[in-house]
């Protein structure tokens, strides 16, 4: 039975091996050479074989791994050594003292991040914070409430220009009036959460109504549209040149150099990374999203719970934006510079990436997937042009082998003990 | 689209596709092959943007391995415009599309492009929430 199935493999292997050798014909063993107005076609058959070989392995491999994978879901996952050794681990970290240490370690390592290495590392560190909450706020959206949403590099968009304008309109008054400019920092930080909180409302307007693929093309056509109106008002916002020469955050009245206000933002970010990470937890934990999770199961049986739909997608995409519009204004204090590109499309899909990959809904989860993703490429910059296909190989495979993201959430339980009445 | 609206109408496997769209797990369990049907839809709507490309290189004179985002962005906004499922639909979700762009771009301003496109889509979904030529699916529990 094993011997067979092994042998039907090899030959589904082999077949898929021919299949991309036809396929990869005119690619890979075709090549027109054009010398002198006359077109020649190369014959380079030294790559069929090649072809074929790398296809082979890859097939095999792929087939060996779907079967793990199917074979790990069917047993019960304590059986195996490593299963054992994971619950062994996660039942030491479920102690409160371990976990409550293990936790302190982990902020004392934070802490001291920025004064270990040099300024290249705590600002990469700076974006892949920048990316937890984000996350953590397109968390709330897609996590929590179940709504799609692929506009959400606009909220953050948002943000950084709320600082942005500020610096620009506010900013030369700031000077004359002579108040140090460090300050618009701290005025903007609020504002734009409270700007982008806006915005998150009058998008909700438009999609009370709709759901799935529509919802998620709405939020998109909302997106690329604040994008273009930022590109093009040239007058307002300088276009596609963006704003330049935004200050960072001063410490107190003291203006500090480039590396101490990289540390100084690394631990403004890190502060504000713990503020959220507290603030969606006791969210998840809260009437609101209770209601929000009873949404995302099902909005009929929500309704009819009597719970307020309407009421509750406005706050989900208003609270979801209020984040992305503090980490706009970080992001713009750090880059100094903001222009509509880095507000597209592909920004709000990283950070919906960051989100599943990590795990939909879970906070550790979002967290690593948030940190994971950006560290990853910023470190794999040795590889050059092949960072990207190797990052994109990653994301295929964790998202086969792990359909819950890399820290699943864990379904809430309640187990009563059950006690003695006393009488 | 009479080829395809044929095919999805009248054909054994154009049966089995909506069937498939409607409730896998139904139609796994009435004895169609689920995955041969998801299979045969990416083949042809693959076939499809194939021919699509072809038409689009040979009008612009230039490629670039860019074009096919904005392309499948646009693309998508054109059938959920029309309404998804609904093959009229996707013709006249991109011709609004089409027209809204281009008229838009001559007459109002060429900055904003793209920009037309995602304002006519908010603007119809916000009366028809599910496309011009939708139909509303009633919610079952």
């Amino acid at each position: 039975m094993k011997t067979r199935s092994l042998l039907t493999d090899i030959g589904r292997s082999l077949l898929n091996a021919l299949w991309f050798m036809i396929l990869l014909f005119p690619l890979m063993v075709m090549k027109v050479n054009v010398t002198m107005g006359v077109a020649k076609v190369d014959f380079r058959w030294g790559n069929l074989p090649l072809v074929g070989i790398a296809a082979f392995v890859l097939s095999f491999v792929w087939k060996i791994a779907l079967d793990w994978n199917e074979r790990r879901g069917g047993k019960a996952q304590s059986n195996s050594g490593f299963g054992a050794a994971k619950a062994r681990l996660s039942e030491y970290f479920a102690k409160p003292a371990i976990r409550k240490s293990s936790i302190l370690a982990l902020m004392a390592f934070a802490i001291a991040y920025p004064f270990l290495f040099g300024m290249y590392h705590t600002n990469v560190m700076i974006t892949a914070f920048i990316y937890v909450i984000l996350g953590l706020g397109l968390n709330i959206v897609v996590g929590l409430g179940g709504l799609l949403n692929l506009g959400y590099a606009a909220f953050f968009g948002v943000g950084a220009y709320t600082y942005g304008l500020m610096w620009k309109y506010v900013g030369p008054s700031f000077v004359s009036a002579g108040i140090n400019t460090g300050w618009l920092f701290w005025i903007s930080l609020p504002l734009a959460g409270i700007v982008a909180t806006l915005f998150g409302v009058l998008l909700s307007l438009p999609v009370l109504r709709l759901r799935g693929d529509y919802l998620a093309i709405i939020t998109l056509a909302f997106g690329e549209i604040f994008r273009m109106v930022m590109q093009n008002s040239s007058d307002i916002t300088g276009g596609a040149t963006g704003i330049s020469l935004i200050p960072r955050p001063w410490f107190f009245n003291q203006k500090l150099p480039p590396i101490k206000a990289a540390t100084y933002i690394y631990f403004i970010a890190f502060v504000l990374v713990i503020i959220t990470i507290f603030v969606v937890r006791r969210i998840e934990d809260s009437k609101v999203g209770r209601a929000l999770e009873a949404m995302r199961e099902d909005e009929i049986a929500c309704q009819a719970m009597g719970v307020n739909l309407v009421k509750n997608k406005l706050i989900t995409f208003a609270l979801g934006a209020f984040w992305a519009g503090m980490a706009g204004v970080l992001m713009a204090a750090q880059t100094t510079y903001i222009n509509p590109d880095s507000f597209t499309l592909w920004e709000s899909i990283i950070i919906l990436m960051a989100v599943v990959i990590g795990g939909t809904g879970s906070i550790p989860g979002v967290i690593g997937g948030a940190i994971l993703l950006k560290l990853l490429p910023e470190y794999f910059r040795a590889l050059a042009q092949y960072r990207m296909l190797i990052y994109g190989i990653a994301m295929i495979l964790v998202i086969i082998f792990k359909p819950d993201g890399l820290i699943p959430r864990r379904r809430k339980q309640y187990t009563f003990e059950r006690k003695e009445a006393a009488k | 689209m009479v080829l395809l609206t044929i095919l999805i109408k009248f054909t054994r496997i154009g049966k089995a596709m909506r069937a498939t769209a409607q409730d896998m797990h139904m139609a796994q369990l009435v004895g169609v092959d689920v995955n041969q049907v998801i299979s045969v839809t990416f083949i042809i709507g693959s076939a499809l943007a194939a021919v699509g490309g072809v038409l689009i290189c040979s009008y612009m004179g230039q490629i670039n391995y860019y074009i096919g985002f904005i392309a499948g962005i646009k693309a998508f906004v054109a059938a959920v415009l029309g309404g998804i499922g609904s093959i009229p639909g996707a013709v006249l979700g991109s011709f609004v599309l089409g027209w809204t762009e281009s008229l838009g771009t001559g007459y109002i301003s060429s900055d904003y492009e793209d920009a037309f496109a995602f304002i006519i889509l908010i603007l119809i979904l916000l009366i028809k929430p599910d496309g011009i030529l939708g139909r509303s699916q009633r919610q079952k529990v």
